[in-house]
């Protein structure tokens, strides 16, 4: 409501309007305001009323004056039809011509509204503050506050608050109230009643979210196959695996009902993110949330099929598909147990509140949000691996004594899920914080038991765990690690500085986060290393600045970009082992460039390599083996550095040792040049 | 052992290696080899001729499939491991040459 309206008055009316402050209901819709002193600002130390009874009562007009009011409240009361005759919401409207009044009566904790049932009965469900009309209107007051039930009822139904709006519009309670203005009224009080959780209603939405999701979890654990539905030893009338057709249609049944809990929640999500809008960083994650609920169901629905396609292999089988279906499952609750858990610090803003809190959530949500990007790229990651995991079942068993071999088998299935790459990778970053057990008690219960048993989860587990201190990085993580050093260099370099981290962290969290931890336990193994040094010599064999360093360093360009780099690249290559003998380096050179390759290495000449050159210590390591190489250089060097322990190639894609990294600027002499048809030897000496 | 022996027993070495030790190599360790030899090659060549692509060729993709008849699987695990975006564009356009 626009406040410039004073140019319709006559002149004695605008005299006594200009200086009062009104309400200014624009600013109350905009979401980001709504903290409880708007309303203080809008109305000032006195109310409209106030004001303009004291203006009109030092009138001459006095209380005959157009703008003395009477500052009493009255009370009416209504009922409005609810759905599918399933009630009658009955409401209160409280008027006034004073608006200070009503907006206090608001904000006020109203026990009248905590016996709301939303049932037939005569308890209030709501009630509606109506500033009252003057003869002349300039934008009154209309607000509602409603009971937990109704609030609760807005996030279940979508279309609610506009079929409440346009009841009461129908009803014509007041005339200036339109459907919108109701619809803006029970927006108002959703947004405030729920951020500022103050007075009567509890329910915030993250109480809410609490409560739909805890049920949920509690709901969809509920549905795992106990044993003795699949352990014959036990004896049990419920033993499912005497008809394997029955009891996989049993099992599979339970998946449609995990599918359908998710489903039901995922809807109520969506109505809870459309009524609510008012925290920033919230409906971006809970749009994500939503796609990624959907995906979810659609890879459920993917496993079902793959479960109603196995065929009965035995008793063990059974109780190894069972297995399947529980880490299913389980992993399932694990994953909406982090998103609950985000989804209710972001809602209640609790992670602004406890430092450490929100490092943990940040970590939570980084991972999922990882698991997400992954899931939802390849969506059938999961289902491929279980499809994987059905043909393999007789290679996924393990042999623990003190079981029976159908809980070894439903062991095997359940670890089976536990050891799938995504799986556990989101099982590392969970195991990472410490308060694990306290955020998402029953996943990391869950998780310490598999962990536990002789399984293939256990042993990626043990390594992916027990290597070291860094699990899932986050950029300030590596920002710490990499050092500013090492930053600046690369900067130096032309490269910024988000993306240099952007790299790392990638680098570091896709290679079963090796990089961080190996260079901690290097750091340890060459104790005069510098951690620049170190992180600097292992991020010399990726592929992020060798290329601009080498090519630059060779032909003598941006020597101001390469200097800091390069030198903390030589001190580290100074405190490696070093390597006496001959080298090796295959090439090859296509027949357009050939020539003036020869011709630097012709027989006699002395050659300078300006820049960082790498060999193997062998043919071997060296790929002599490649078919398309066509020059060979042999090279006899001195005390070259053996980088082995820092290099890429070697630790992460199957080099074979050793990996060396010459210093720059050492002068060769060519030896030899040997041809055999279009293949060429050359061998160099380091002078 | 001279020099031109020495390129001979590469030559032979090389030879042996995809006639008689590269067949027997299972699916996995299939694999493990040529990812570790593309790194190695792309990082080679970029070292010293600033190409890294220029470890592909026509000459050696048709070598490759005619040793391996389950190249395109392997070669997709290949760039999907090497550790930095493949750029499918700059191999395509080497491999017609």
């Amino acid at each position: 409501m626009t406040t410039n309206f004073l140019e319709e008055f006559d002149q004695e009316s605008q005299e006594l309007l200009k200086e009062i402050q009104f309400l200014d209901f624009d600013k109350v819709f905009q979401k980001q305001q709504l903290k409880e002193n708007l309303f203080e600002n809008a109305i000032g130390n006195k109310s409209f009323e106030e004001r303009s009874n004291e203006r009109a009562l030092k009138s001459r007009f006095g209380e005959n004056s157009l703008f003395y009011r009477d500052q009493g409240v009255q009370s009416t009361f209504h009922t409005m039809d609810k759905p599918n005759n399933s009630g009658l919401w009955r409401y209160k409207v409280e008027s006034s011509s004073n608006a200070s009044t009503l907006i206090d009566e608001y904000k006020r904790y109203d026990a009248i509204l905590e016996q709301s049932e939303g049932k037939f009965d005569e308890k209030v469900d709501f009630i509606i503050f109506i500033e009252k009309d003057y003869n002349v209107s300039f934008g009154n007051v209309l607000l509602i506050k409603m009971s937990n039930k109704m609030i609760n009822e807005t996030f279940l139904n979508k279309d609610f608050i506009i079929a409440c709006s346009k009841q009461l519009y129908e009803q014509n309670i007041e005339a200036f109230a339109k459907a919108i203005d109701f619809e803006n009224a029970f927006k108002l009080e959703v947004e405030y009643r729920l951020s500022k959780n103050s007075g009567i209603i509890k329910s915030t939405p993250s109480e809410i979210i609490s409560s739909i999701s805890d049920q949920l979890s509690q709901k969809i654990r509920g549905l795992k196959i106990d044993r003795e539905n699949w352990d014959p030893t036990l004896r049990s009338d419920r033993y499912k695996g005497e008809s394997f057709e029955n009891g996989i249609n049993d099992a599979i049944n339970n998946l449609h009902l995990v599918k359908y809990e998710i489903t039901d929640y995922r809807k109520k999500l969506q109505v809870i993110n459309t009524v609510s809008y008012s925290i920033l960083e919230k409906p971006i994650f809970a749009n994500t949330s939503i796609v990624f609920l959907q995906a979810l169901e659609r890879g459920i629905e993917k496993t079902i099929e793959l479960l109603s396609k196995a065929r009965e292999k035995g008793k063990a089988s059974f109780a190894f598909l069972c297995g399947i279906v529980d880490g299913l499952i389980e992993f399932i609750c694990g994953l909406l147990d982090i998103v609950f858990l985000i989804l209710e610090l972001i809602f209640s803003n609790a992670s602004k509140t406890d430092a450490e809190l929100e490092l943990d959530y940040l970590q939570l949500r980084e991972g999922l949000e990882e698991f997400i990007e992954a899931y939802l790229k390849y969506p059938d990651i999961i289902s491929k691996e279980i499809e994987k995991m059905i043909n393999a079942y007789e290679q996924a068993r393990f042999k623990d004594p003190n079981l029976t071999i159908y809980e070894v088998a439903h062991n095997s299935g359940e670890d089976l899920v536990f050891a799938i790459d995504v799986v556990i990778s989101l099982i590392v970053i969970v195991k990472s914080i410490a308060k694990s057990g306290q955020y998402l008690p029953k996943f990391t219960e869950w998780i310490d038991d598999v962990a536990k048993r002789g399984g293939k989860g256990r042993e990626k587990y043990n390594v992916l765990v027990k290597s070291g201190r860094f699990a899932r990085v986050t950029q300030e993580v590596m920002k710490e690690e990499l050092g500013k050093d090492f930053i600046n260099a690369l900067k130096k370099m032309g490269n910024k500085e988000d993306d240099i981290l952007e790299y790392f962290v990638k680098y570091h969290n896709e290679n079963d986060f090796r990089f961080l931890n190996e260079i901690d336990q290097l750091l340890v193994k060459y104790s005069s290393l510098s951690k620049t040094e170190a992180v600097t010599l292992w991020g010399y064999t990726t592929n992020y600045f060798y290329w601009d360093l080498n090519s630059w360093l060779r032909q003598g360009i941006n020597a101001h970009k390469t200097k800091e780099i390069a030198e903390i690249l030589t001190q580290a290559l100074a405190k490696m082992p070093k390597y006496n003998g001959i080298a090796f380096r295959a090439l090859e050179i296509r027949p357009d460039v050939l020539g003036n390759f020869l011709k630097l290495h012709e027989l006699g000449k002395v050659v300078k390599y300006e820049d960082f050159v790498s060999c193997g210590s062998n043919t071997k390591a060296a790929f002599f083996n490649k078919p398309d190489k066509n020059v060979f250089l042999r090279i006899e060097v001195k005390n070259a550095p053996i980088i082995s322990d820092f290099a890429d190639g070697i630790k992460i894609r199957g080099y074979d040792k050793e990996e060396l990294l010459l210093f720059r600027g050492n002068n060769f002499e060519i030896r030899s040049v040997e041809k055999i048809e279009d293949n060429y030897l050359i061998t160099i000496i380091q002078k | 052992m001279d020099n031109k022996e020495f390129l001979q027993k590469i030559l032979d070495d090389r030879k042996k290696f995809w006639s008689e030790e590269y067949p027997k190599l299972s699916l996995e360790e299939k694999k493990r080899y040529w990812l570790a030899s593309t790194h190695k090659g792309m990082r080679t060549q970029g070292e010293a001729l600033a190409d890294e692509y220029s470890e592909f060729s026509k000459k050696w993709l048709d070598f490759a499939k005619a040793n391996e008849p389950k190249f395109d699987e392997i070669f997709e695990y290949v760039t999907q491991n090497l550790g930095f975006e493949f750029d499918w564009k700059e191999y395509n356009k080497r491999i017609k040459k």
